[in-house]
């Protein structure tokens, strides 16, 4: 089988993909690794990473249509199975691009093996992340996103893979963006411990007992959408489908409820802990440990333990 | 006048499903829900709540909803909330052919064939995916077949003078665009974004009409397997370890324990 992973950055999500890549290749597999638009400087550091050729498409800059490109080397390589890294954009090219090539296309996996004809087999959250399901593509062409922040990154090594450069089609994007405005530093998105504040955060002082519990364990702040509906929290602190993924080694939760869209904010997060007070919540479904507690009583009580 | 198409599909109520009811079926390819609900998708019912937003911003009669479904005679209800809110005009498109197995792609391409038959709309809402099989890409394929653009993960529209100005979250920040020519926009949970409830008043009077019904004649594809086999649906094994508020030395020192020792998960 031929396997890709085409970005068109050398970032996390990419390093996160090419192991993604490596644990679903077989000894009989070629897996190429392809640089669309990459630095020069990405370029020597992406050689290192363990695949079997490092294809370089050069690009005239920003606003490609990277479903045309991608269209292209597809049929250049003879690609079988591609991977896209999991980042803004990626769903949309990696399902139009199964569509065009009559294949099929699955996002969010957290899964990706071989079956016993070698074909490709994904598992992704169902049922609003209440279920997994586990199937086999049987199309000629497998279009795949992995689920951000669930894969190790992947580590350049002293190795140095053969470069081969391509050229593809270049197409304009049918719609860039006017202008953007960048969060702040993505301190959330770096942090390795979290304390999300939810629903039953109601007012500034409930708030800032919850940012002062946070400050205390040197946690980063996030907000569920009850918590940035009320105006008490920023949309950048958004955790959740419309919000940001997070992949800390521990989550605390804090008088969240657990809705379906928060939870695939979270997912990735290694370890869940909950703090509510209604021991019937949704989010003890889904955490590793719980506490039902009032978090007005328990957090001074934490803070004092933790001096 | 701008004419607004919004997807919507009816799913099963899961937010009210009880833990002890989340129980694969025994040959492992379902999970019997019965018991609760269907309600009109939360993204879907979100891209509502935007397209009425911006109607109720323009002048009376220069925005027509029109609400679309694929189902059978359960959609009923949401199709009728729909036009109580303000839709203009609902359409169901006919489930109801033996054999069809409807994946993302055949859900969209049948989709599309009704949008082509309605006509040209601005804008096209569709949720960014539905709490069942959570594919996610029943809006990105019909942007597909159409050939128009997609923005996903929209926040908010609004006319502008050269246009639509779309504003939506990027996975770095937020980003602005205007856009001239018929698009898709993916809608998920914007946080100040719910659907409204329709009056009584309003409920009885769309009650009076009903949706449209189309007809359109399964295609041989759709009548083949799927490209995807699946062999199981099962649940996750995670058990939640309940401590005990009395002990907060304890509870601290296993966030202690977890923040330093978190293990990767693959």
């Amino acid at each position: 089988m031929r396997i890709a992973v085409i970005g068109t950055a050398l970032d996390r999500a990419f390093f996160e993909t090419v192991t993604a890549a490596q644990q679903l290749r077989s000894m009989e597999d070629t897996l190429f690794l392809c640089a669309v638009g990459f630095s020069d400087e990405e370029l020597e550091r992406a050689r290192g990473l363990k695949a079997d050729c490092l294809t370089v498409v050069s690009t005239s800059g920003r606003g490609v249509d990277l479903t045309a490109l991608s269209e292209d080397l597809v049929r250049q390589l003879t690609l079988e199975t591609v991977l896209f890294p999991p980042v803004c954009g990626s769903d949309r090219t990696a399902a139009a691009l199964a569509c065009r090539l009559g294949g099929e296309c699955i996002l969010d996996c957290v899964e990706l093996s071989r079956g016993e004809r070698r074909e490709v087999r994904v598992v992704k959250a169902a049922y609003a992340s209440n279920a997994r399901v586990c199937f086999t593509v049987n199309a000629p062409l497998c279009t795949l996103v992995p689920r951000e922040k669930l894969y190790s990154p992947a580590v350049p090594g002293e190795g140095r893979l053969s470069v081969r450069r391509v050229s593809c089609i270049e197409k304009p994007a049918l719609c860039v963006p006017d202008s953007v405005v960048a969060f702040e530093e993505d301190v959330l998105g770096q942090a390795e411990l979290v304390v999300v504040g939810g629903r039953g955060v109601e007012n500034t002082t409930d708030l800032e007992l919850v940012k002062r519990f946070a400050h205390a364990l040197g946690a980063a702040f996030g907000a569920s959408r009850p918590l940035v509906m009320s105006g008490l929290a920023p949309l950048s602190l958004l955790i959740g489908q419309s919000g940001r993924t997070i992949a800390p080694r521990l989550c605390i939760t804090v008088g969240v409820s657990g809705s379906t869209p928060f939870l695939a904010g979270i997912s990735p997060a290694s370890k869940l802990l909950a703090i509510n007070s209604d021991p019937d919540a949704n989010i003890f479904s889904h955490a590793d440990y719980g506490v039902v507690e009032d978090y007005r009583v328990l957090l001074p009580r934490l803070m004092q333990s933790e001096g | 006048m701008a004419d607004l198409l919004v997807c919507a599909k009816l799913v099963w109520d899961l937010e009210n499903v009880l833990a002890e009811d989340w129980q694969t079926s025994q040959d492992e390819q379902s999970i019997p829900i019965d018991s609760v609900g269907k309600i009109m998708n939360t993204c879907d019912s979100n891209a509502l709540e935007l397209a009425l937003r911006f109607q109720d911003r323009q002048a009376q009669d220069e925005v027509k909803i029109t609400v679309l479904t694929m189902g059978d005679q359960r959609c009923r209800k949401m199709l009728t909330n729909a036009r109580a809110l303000g839709a203009w005009r609902s359409v169901r498109v006919e489930q109801t052919e033996e054999g069809a197995a409807y994946d993302s792609l055949r859900t969209a391409r049948r989709l599309c064939e009704a949008i082509r038959l309605l006509g040209r709309f601005e804008l096209l809402l569709f949720g960014i995916s539905a709490g069942e099989y959570d594919m996610g890409q029943t809006g990105l394929l019909a942007a597909e077949l159409l050939g128009v653009p997609v923005i996903q993960n929209v926040l908010s529209f609004d006319k502008a003078a050269d246009g639509i100005l779309i504003r939506y979250l990027t996975g770095d920040g937020e980003a602005c665009t205007t856009i001239r020519e018929p698009a898709v926009l993916t809608v998920g949970t914007p946080p100040d974004v719910y659907l409204r409830s329709p009056t009584l008043k309003a409920v009885m009077a769309a009650a009076k009409s009903q949706e449209e019904i189309l007809e359109l004649p399964v295609r041989e594809d759709d009548r083949s397997g799927k490209s995807q086999d699946w062999i199981r649906i099962y649940q996750g094994e995670k058990t939640c370890q309940m401590l005990t508020a009395q002990e907060p030395q304890k509870i601290v020192e296993l966030i202690g324990q977890l923040a330093d020792q978190g293990e990767g998960t693959q």
